[in-house]
């Protein structure tokens, strides 16, 4: 793989004999590529060389086979993370390492995980990733409305940096998205010199961290290759100076949820990549999370969403399914469950509330994990509105789907 | 139980204090109806609001009659429409994807030539050096003339002069097509 970055954050790619159009993810999930050029946009143009690498690789990663070339020398630091990571050989080699900066920027998308992240960090920037359309893909996907997203990140009120890319589209199946998780950062990483940022927190919460959420499912995962620091990414941004923190790593989504509707910026909330004026209420992302919300509020379900729906239709089948710890808080909380759509699934769970406190709690492993300089903040704030795990509760995450 | 006889005026006095206390049972009765008559209110007002709901429901799917509208020539012609858009789409991400194996498919050929030119360029340097190890003794008039006529009259050097010509032009070609961008 050979990459360039030209003015105006274009990046072209160019692939290698050995590299393939088809790849996976690092959560194993297959993607095939669309386009080899993208851009990211409102970034400076004199990041550190090794800034300009990670944020290449968050890209171009899936596709690599053996090795990487860029267009500026990178720090042998950077190169052998890389190597030892993935097997591939990064160069050329000749620059210094970059030195972590001293501030944290919250990664930014407005929905109720990296809204908690926020509060615990009031006066940390935000860095917002706009999607806009790539001018050589046509965009079958206009509702996705990331144009009222960064509205509303505007009307936080905070510190705000947006970054628009195309990037997503540089990957044809599934469908647009980031080819690896950490491509969101791209521009965040490319501001990291400008903002002076020695970390970057994120909004993954306890199920994407320690329950093997997201694309794979069922399994504790304190070696997640994306977001543990000791994994090969967070090791991937920590030589590049800017440490990957997880703010909410060790609290469920209905923590997240608890504090980002009890925050300064509920009006700003939005987790659906839909609604114009307000969340469009049918798509499957507003069902999961009116389910958590409905749960964190006791009161009946609140959808128009019939089980005959595409959204719906899921959870008429057999687990597992994708945040299923949550799944089971909604149905051992919401009044009334037996009789909406996800009755049928009351069948596989334990829906005591017994079972399913341990998601009230944070899991102290991921306090340790929050680099140095921002884990008392974050201990002090958990302490303060959540409470730790005690000895069972945390036996729940280290047994979670054994 | 002790009972303490109490005279009546003082007896009255305590009651009539202790009933000034409280609502008399009458104003009792009337706030009792009032809620009464507000409860009914309100059971009318909820009964209304019911047949204004059930009337919006019915009212709804009434709404939206115009599809009818639609000539089967214009449902056809909507259908090809969205048909073509969305095989177009799909072609055009073969296309893409193409054009990404087809620049790989150039580098991969441009490496291999540039290494062959490589090689060439290192053999008719060698060659070079090889003469002019031997042209230098030459000058000085310290070798045996027969051997300097063979190296002159060499297979191998006469192949590495054309070859050194033929990359040479190459070159100049290389370096004359513009490095093109596949996304520009």
């Amino acid at each position: 793989m050979r990459v360039t970055w030209s003015g105006g954050g274009s990046l072209s790619f160019r692939l290698d004999p050995d590299d393939e159009i088809t790849g996976t993810a690092s959560d194993d999930y297959p993607i095939k590529l669309a386009i080899n050029s993208c851009t990211v946009g409102g970034v400076p143009d004199d990041a550190h060389p090794d800034l300009f690498a990670v944020a290449a690789w968050t890209i171009v990663a899936p596709w690599t086979r053996r090795r990487i070339t860029f267009d500026r020398a990178v720090s042998a630091e950077l190169a052998q993370v890389l190597y030892e990571g993935w097997g591939v050989e990064a160069g050329p080699v000749g620059a210094e390492p970059r030195r972590p900066g001293s501030r944290l920027a919250i990664s930014y998308s407005g929905g109720a995980d990296s809204v908690a992240a926020a509060t615990m960090y009031p006066d940390a920037p935000f860095i917002h990733f706009r999607r806009v359309t790539h001018p050589r893909v046509p965009n079958r996907w206009p509702h996705y409305r990331s144009d009222v997203l960064a509205k509303l990140a505007e009307q936080t009120g905070r510190e705000l940096s947006t970054v628009t890319s195309d990037l997503e589209y540089t990957l044809a199946e599934p469908r647009p998205g980031y080819p690896e998780h950490h491509a969101v950062a791209a521009g965040a990483l490319l501001l990291a010199d400008r903002l002076d940022l020695g970390g970057l927190g994120f909004g993954y919460e306890m199920g994407s961290r320690w329950l093997g959420g997201g694309r794979y499912l069922w399994r504790y995962t304190p070696d997640n290759p994306m977001w543990s620091p000791h994994g090969r990414w967070g090791r991937l941004f920590a030589a590049a100076g800017v440490h990957i923190v997880l703010p909410v790593g060790g609290v469920s989504e209905a923590v997240t949820m608890r504090l980002a509707l009890g925050s300064g910026l509920r009006p700003q909330v939005r987790w659906c990549l839909r609604g114009t004026d307000g969340p469009c209420r049918v798509c499957g992302k507003c069902l999961y999370k009116e389910l958590i919300q409905a749960a964190v509020e006791r009161r009946p379900l609140d959808t128009p969403i019939k089980p005959d729906h595409p959204a719906a239709r899921k959870y008429l089948k057999k687990p597992p399914y994708g945040g299923q710890e949550m799944i089971q808080y909604g149905l051992s909380r919401v009044p009334g469950i037996e009789n909406t759509l996800f009755g049928p699934a009351l069948d596989y769970f334990d829906v005591s509330e017994e079972a399913t406190s341990w998601l009230e709690h944070c899991y102290p492993p991921a306090l340790a994990e929050i680099p140095e300089p921002w884990r008392a903040t974050a201990a002090a704030f958990v302490e303060a509105n959540v409470g730790l795990m005690s000895g069972p509760e945390v036996r729940r995450v280290e047994t979670w789907g054994a | 139980m002790m009972r303490v006889l109490v005279p009546a005026r003082l007896r009255k006095a305590v009651r009539t204090w202790f009933d000034s206390r409280y609502i008399s049972i009458s104003d009792h009765r009337q706030d009792i109806r009032d809620a009464l008559w507000e409860v009914q209110t309100l059971r009318r007002e909820m009964v209304t609001l019911q047949s204004e709901v059930e009337r919006l429901r019915q009212a709804r799917p009434a709404a939206p009659p115009p599809p009818p509208q639609q000539s089967a020539a214009d449902k056809a012609k909507i259908d090809d429409a969205r048909r073509l858009a969305q095989e177009t789409a799909k072609a055009l991400d073969g296309v893409l994807q193409n054009e990404i194996l087809v620049w790989q498919a150039i580098d991969e050929l441009r490496a291999a030539q540039a290494e062959a030119q490589e090689k060439q360029t290192a053999a008719v340097q060698a060659a070079v050096d090889q003469s002019a190890v031997v042209q230098a003794p030459m000058d000085q008039s310290t070798v045996d003339p027969s051997t300097v006529g063979q190296s002159i009259v060499d297979d191998s050097a006469v192949d590495v002069s054309v070859v050194a010509k033929v990359a040479a032009e190459r070159s100049r070609g290389e370096q004359g097509r513009a490095e093109e961008q596949p996304c520009a």
